[in-house]
């Protein structure tokens, strides 16, 4: 059985199929593209360097590229011989190696080159070609860019001001403690519990007295951090409207800050 | 939730502001460089910006290359490293272009050994043209009309089918000219 095992072995070299570039019609610098699929593994260190080849042909690149079972190898080259008839050129192989061991060959291929010109056109400076032009760089896209920034960058302050109530819609009805709060810092003190109390009122959709601050706090679960202050804002407003004495006395412009930030989420 | 509002708006136009900031540099850095093109176009040079756009550094290549001084328009080439491929195809072929053209006015003046020198100096850069763009076709025209002034000769010892990665390597530089026959 040994010398079945030793008749298999150089088998994987056959197993490869070949797409060649099609034999006829290249020009100068025309790029070759010829694509080997190879059952296993190639060793890529053994793979041919990209490189002029000749003085009329260049390997441009070689890609592997794994599949099932095997590898595709895509390898590049470019002609660069110019013809005066059209001549078939031969491309050399090129020995590879698996990562067993097996050596391996890359078939040649042929191809034939054509001249680009007629055979008795003159070679003269007028037969150039001419010089490339000048490419002016289209603004559209930067303008395109700064235009989406800037309108991203209008709707953000937008809805940044009027989620804090600021200046367009500092009148903003569901902001009524950020108003008050505006407000009060320059108002005596009975005008400012006044102005807070209607705060009250607005958020909490009705008027609000001092038995329902729990009611209040159920509905708007935020301002529960505050509720030992609000509970003594109710009660020295019941001493001072309802006669009861004056209680102690209050910071009514810090309190009114507080509600306000916790209104705009800034707590 | 409630407090992610505030804080995410914050980032939101910190965000947005910086984009206004960085589109309106890029804005202006086209504007510049556009500026340099026309100007260049027109006739006049001018020195590019430090980050120009790679068009920018073609159009003064091109503007070098047109009044036959390729080695400063060669000296740009970092420059348009990061350039598409046309572009560069297009760097490559202008100064290829300048080559031929002094070379042609030394055939005229009949120094020959300066035209061939040029003339190959042409070729390097035709190759470099179809090497970025294969479909140059401009370029294949320049480079068969360059190879049918200096021909490609094979090298000495080197029958064609041979590898140069397989050869030993060639420790001496070549003597110049002896045609053997073949293209």
């Amino acid at each position: 059985m040994k010398w079945l095992a030793l008749v298999l072995l150089p088998f994987p070299a056959l197993a490869q199929q070949v797409e060649n570039p099609r034999p006829y019609g290249w020009w100068l610098g025309d790029e070759l593209v010829q694509r080997i699929r190879i059952k296993g593994q190639v060793d890529p260190s053994s793979l041919p360097r990209p490189r002029a080849v000749d003085y009329w042909l260049d390997l441009r690149d070689v890609a592997r590229r794994d599949l099932p079972g095997g590898t595709e190898l895509t390898l590049r080259w470019q002609n660069f011989y110019s013809a005066l008839e059209p001549r078939e050129r031969q491309v050399p192989a090129s020995a590879i190696r698996l990562v067993d061991g097996t050596a391996l060959e890359l078939p040649g291929f042929r191809y034939v080159t054509s001249p680009i010109r007629p055979i008795l056109a003159p070679s003269t400076s007028d037969q150039l070609q001419p010089d490339p032009p000048f490419h002016l760089i289209d603004p559209m896209p930067a303008g395109l860019r700064l235009l989406v920034s800037a309108v991203a960058l209008v709707a953000g302050a937008l809805a940044l001001a009027w989620q804090q109530g600021w200046f367009p819609f500092h009148r903003r009805p569901a902001r009524p403690f950020t108003r008050t709060a505006r407000a009060v810092a320059r108002l005596p003190e009975p005008q400012a519990r006044r102005a807070l109390h209607r705060a009250f009122d607005q958020s909490f959709g009705r008027v609000l007295i001092g038995a329902e601050l729990d009611r209040f706090l159920a509905n708007a679960p935020q301002f529960a951090p505050l509720a030992e202050r609000l509970r003594g804002f109710f009660a020295a407003s019941d001493a001072a409207f309802f006669g009861l004495g004056s209680g102690p006395a209050q910071d009514i412009p810090q309190l009114a800050r507080d509600l306000a930030a916790i209104e705009r989420g800034r707590r | 939730m409630r407090r992610l509002v505030f804080p995410a708006l914050l980032a939101w136009v910190a965000l947005a502001a910086g984009a206004v900031l960085w589109s309106g540099w890029q804005l202006w850095g086209v504007a510049t460089d556009n500026r340099a093109i026309r100007s260049l176009a027109g006739g006049s040079d001018v020195a590019l910006r430090e980050a120009a756009d790679p068009r920018a550094a073609h159009a003064r290549a091109l503007f070098l290359a047109l009044r036959d001084r390729p080695q400063e328009a060669e000296a740009l080439l970092p420059a348009l490293a990061a350039a598409p491929p046309g572009l560069r195809s297009e760097y490559h072929y202008a100064i290829g272009n300048a080559r031929m053209r002094m070379g042609f006015e030394r055939i005229e003046r009949n120094r020959i050994d300066e035209a061939t020198a040029l003339v190959n100096l042409a070729k390097a850069s035709y190759r470099e043209t179809l090497r970025a763009r294969p479909g140059n076709f401009d370029a294949k025209v320049n480079l068969d009309l360059a190879m049918r002034l200096v021909r490609d000769m094979p090298r000495e010892g080197q029958d064609g089918d041979e590898d140069p990665e397989t050869r030993p390597r060639r420790l001496w530089t070549d003597l110049p000219g002896l045609p053997r026959g073949a293209p």
